[in-house]
Order: structure tokens, then C-alpha cells, then sequence
């Protein structure tokens, strides 16, 4: 296990996540994505709502459910404040290195964000 | 609450807080004793008082004689005193006979001896934790010269049969070493009535400072020392004695030989308490059987959560909780508890593991409100969780 701390830049996000799936009252998800890493005991599902703009649809709410150390949620979470507003083109513009940097994970804590980023695809797939 | 905050501390089996004297024993022999207690001129001599008194109430703790107390610096010294002393002693027959749940001094010790050519046979426990007698008799049978058995457990607090373990090695006359970390103060240890040959204790598991403990060698047992140099300590372990960390464990020692009784009762029905709140939730397993479990420990399993995601939770949350896990608390990465996984817990339940263990500064209000924290944090954690 790794140690963390107070000083991990993702723990407050763990602590008081503000995407969680539990705590959205989004009732219609147009997209559901899973991924799991069973290396590490992880699972993630990202939820995506949808409205359609012009010629475009351009995601207007994201949630998620997750299960795993606190790295795992906190990547999650950070993923789906990122979906807000963006078109799918761009949502599937995000990157790993994004999170990676924006959470500043430590090489052993990568694996969460690939597993935010997998489920990610996985809902922009599976939009309706 | 706490020395620490807003931290509930519940961790007293990693390290309990100071006991009441024990700073100002120091202090009086860091400034008025600060001679070496080996010296023969009436400074040294003061110094070695000191040494004695000490000595004579950690003595009493377990019945022993005051004399057949080796201070050390903890109890992983101890511990590897004992079996590397005993193992050397005994040469090329050397054969240790020990459990699978003992604390790593113990079992990493082992290990290191078996590479150097010493027989070890480890031995399983039951769903309860608890060491099999018959399989102890058929081991020891099998020309053991030295068992080692841990009285309490350090992640579970279960308590070993150490009287019967004792009765079995006296019938074969095998030599009994017992790790007490964890005992000491909370239970009864006499090493006459229960055959205890060697006996590895520590001050800060009772209110004393770190860096101090003992190792207790009752007369005709034969170990080789393993750190040389001055001769001190009947050249069992040479170095010139720490006197303010020694009259630190005397004073701790004093204090629990008082309370004990007592304290004890009070903790287990504090640390019952908590588990009525905690047994509300679903999917939340006590680990070891409650009247083969010493009264400051509560170990549990949840179902459900992540286990790293839980210690985390509960240890950085507010208010925070400052409890343990059994061990490194990944299930996948086969890191969850091997104690608990000896116990026929599965790989995720011994990751999802929570060691509480109460001492004296919990109260009343310490265990409401950690109760009620870590049925929060369960409930929260299992709420993120996806849907099955």
C-alpha cells in the first residue's frame, strides 16, 4: 500500500468527491462505461448525460462509481469535473498524461488514472 | 480524545501514551542518575539503583527474578536474541518450532536461521486464530529444542494457550520462548507456572518510552549472546545501559502492576461497546473468537470496501480515527493481512481489516464517537462503490 498523506494532492478529492454517482441527481445516462484493473482491485464506471447542440452533443453532466484504493476515486472524480461542457471530440481528447499531471500521481498510482481514462472510453462508446 | 488533536487514538497496540511518572522517572535519571551504572563510585552506584528498582518491578509484572532480565532495546531485539542466541547455542540440531501469525521479528528471525541451516517448522492456526495443541505436541516430538509462541497477537489480539503450550514443552523438555509484546499489563505471565523460558517484553506497548525492553532468561536455558563487547548484562548483551530509558519501563511497569485488574475490565467493555456499533452494519466480521481475544483489541473485516480506501478514509477523514490495518492492504497484490488470511479469511476481507486497540486515555466518548465515524465511512465508501 502506499502511504498517504495529507500532502497527496488527490486525498481531498477522496475525502469529499463531488462527481460521485451517489450524490448526482441526473436520473437519464446516456452513456455507462466500465473498466477495472484486477491487479490492483479496482473498478470504475463513468456515467455520461448528453445534450445535443447544434451539430454536436455536448455532455452536460458526469458521474462516477468506483471502487478501489483512494487514488482510484480521486482520479475518477477529478475525470468527470473535466467532462462538464466539452463535446464528445474533445472529451475523448483527454488524455492519461492529464491527470497524471493534474493529480501529480507517482508511477504506482498511474494505474488509476488509466482505469479513469478506460471507463471514460468506454461510455463515449456506448452513448446511445 | 486524544494527545493529538482532533485525532480519536485507538492505536495502543502500535503504541500507548505515556503512563502517569514515567517522564518524570526519566528526568530524574537523565539529571540526578546520569552516571554509568556500571561504574563502581557512588554515582554509578546511584545510576545502578536506579537499573535494580526498575528491574525488580518489571520482574514482578511476570514473576521472574529481577537477575534473568536482559534490557534491550525493544522487543525485536528480544525477540531475535532469543532465537538466534537459542538457535546458536543448540548448533547444528538447531530446530524451532513457532506459528504462522507471529509478528515479523519473529518470522523474519526464522527465516534468517533456516537460510543459515536451522530446521523451522511453522505451524497453522485455526478459524479462531488459535494454535492446535496436538500439532504443537507432534512438532515439538519431532526434536524441536527451542517453540516460540506470541501470548497475544499483535493484529488480532488473540490470546495463545501459553499455561497448556507451557505444560507440553516442560513434558518434552524443549525450552519455550514467548513474544509478550502485546501481553504484557493486560494479562497474567508467570513465567514459573507456565514453563516460560525466554520472554521478550517492550516499555512503550505499556506506557513507557520507546527504544527499551527485555528479554527475561530463566536460569539453565541456553542462549549465545549476539552483541559483544563490554560484558555487561552477563555478557549476554554488551552496551552500557540506557538507565533514563530503563527507569522509564520501571515506572510504566509500576503504574500497570497497579491498575491492571481493573483497566482491563474497563477496556473490555469500552472496546464491547464499540463493537455494538459497529455489528449494526452489514457485512462486518469480528476476527477471533471475543472470549479468546485480549480486552483492548477489536479486529474486524467489511465486506464491500476497498481496504486501503477504508484505512484512508478513516485515518485522514474528520474527525480522524488513528487506527491500524493488519498490513499492507492490498488484496490483489496478495499484501492483506497473513494473519488474518492464516484465519481463513479470504484475500479481500483480511485487506478490508481494522485493528482497534484501546489504553487508558479511551473513554466513554472516544468510542461513540469512533463508532459512529466508522460506520459513516463504511456506508460512504460502499456507497461509491459501483453497482453489482
Amino acid at each position: 500500500m502506499s502511504a498517504s498523506t495529507a500532502e497527496d494532492p488527490w486525498l481531498a478529492r477522496f475525502l469529499a468527491p463531488r462527481h460521485a454517482l451517489a450524490e448526482c441527481a441526473i436520473i437519464q445516462w446516456q452513456g455507462v462505461g466500465d473498466a477495472d484493473t484486477p491487479g490492483e482491485d479496482a473498478h470504475c464506471r463513468i456515467h455520461l448525460a448528453c445534450e445535443q447542440e447544434d451539430n454536436e452533443r455536448r455532455i452536460v453532466a458526469a458521474a462516477f462509481a468506483a471502487f478501489g484504493p483512494p487514488v482510484v476515486v480521486a482520479c475518477a472524480d477529478w475525470l468527470c469535473e473535466q467532462l462538464r461542457d466539452r463535446t464528445i471530440n474533445d472529451a475523448r481528447s483527454l488524455k492519461l498524461r492529464d491527470i497524471e499531471q493534474a493529480l501529480a500521481l507517482a508511477p504506482g498510482e498511474r494505474y488509476a488514472a488509466l482505469l479513469a481514462i478506460d471507463a471514460l472510453a468506454s461510455a463515449l462508446g456506448n452513448l446511445g | 480524545m486524544s494527545a493529538a488533536g482532533d485525532v480519536l487514538y485507538l492505536d495502543h497496540a502500535a503504541t500507548a501514551p505515556l503512563a502517569p511518572g514515567v517522564f518524570a522517572a526519566m528526568q530524574r535519571a537523565l539529571l540526578d542518575t546520569s552516571a554509568n551504572p556500571a561504574s563502581l563510585h557512588a554515582p554509578g552506584r546511584a545510576a545502578a539503583d536506579e537499573v535494580a528498582a526498575a528491574a525488580a518491578g518489571l520482574a514482578g509484572l511476570v514473576n521472574a527474578r529481577p537477575r534473568d532480565l536482559i534490557w534491550t532495546s525493544g522487543a525485536t531485539e528480544s525477540i531475535n536474541l532469543a532465537l538466534k542466541g537459542a538457535a546458536e547455542f543448540a548448533g547444528g540440531d538447531a530446530h524451532v518450532v513457532s506459528v504462522v501469525t507471529e509478528h515479523s521479528a519473529t518470522l523474519d528471525t526464522l527465516d534468517w536461521l533456516e537460510k543459515r541451516g536451522a530446521r523451522v517448522t511453522r505451524l497453522g492456526v485455526d478459524d479462531h486464530g488459535r494454535l492446535d495443541l496436538e500439532a504443537l505436541d507432534r512438532a515439538i516430538a519431532d526434536g524441536a529444542t527451542l517453540v516460540s509462541v506470541m501470548h497475544v497477537n499483535n493484529e488480532t489480539g488473540v490470546i495463545q494457550e501459553i499455561a497448556a503450550i507451557g505444560d507440553l514443552c516442560r513434558e518434552h523438555g524443549v525450552a519455550l520462548h514467548v513474544d509478550a509484546a502485546q501481553s504484557l499489563g493486560r494479562l497474567p505471565i508467570d513465567m514459573d507456572a507456565m514453563n516460560i523460558a525466554l520472554l521478550s517484553v517492550s516499555a512503550h506497548k505499556i506506557g513507557g518510552p520507546k527504544g527499551i525492553g527485555a528479554l527475561f532468561v530463566r536460569p539453565r536455558t541456553g542462549i549465545a549472546a549476539q552483541l559483544h563487547g563490554g560484558g555487561q548484562q552477563r555478557g549476554l548483551r554488551s552496551g552500557t545501559l540506557a538507565t533514563h530509558q530503563i527507569a522509564g519501563f520501571g515506572a510504566a511497569a509500576d503504574h500497570v502492576a497497579a491498575t491492571r485488574g481493573e483497566e482491563q475490565a474497563r477496556l473490555g467493555a469500552l472496546r464491547d461497546r464499540l463493537w455494538g456499533q459497529i455489528d449494526s452494519l452489514e457485512g462486518v466480521m469480528r476476527n477471533g473468537a471475543p472470549a479468546q481475544v485480549a480486552a483492548p483489541f477489536l479486529n474486524v473485516s467489511v465486506a464491500g470496501v476497498h481496504g486501503e480506501a477504508l484505512l484512508i478514509g478513516l485515518t485522514e477523514g474528520t474527525p480522524a480515527l488513528a487506527v491500524s490495518s493488519g498490513a499492507a492492504c492490498s488484496a490483489a497484490k496478495g499484501q492483506s493481512s497473513y494473519v488474518l488470511r492464516a484465519m481463513g479469511r479470504t484475500p479481500r476481507e483480511a485487506g478490508a481489516s481494522i485493528r482497534f486497540s484501546l489504553g487508558a486515555n479511551t473513554d466513554d466518548a472516544t468510542i461513540e464517537q469512533a463508532g459512529r465515524r466508522f460506520v459513516a465511512e463504511v456506508e460512504r465508501l460502499r456507497a461509491l462503490a459501483p453497482a453489482a
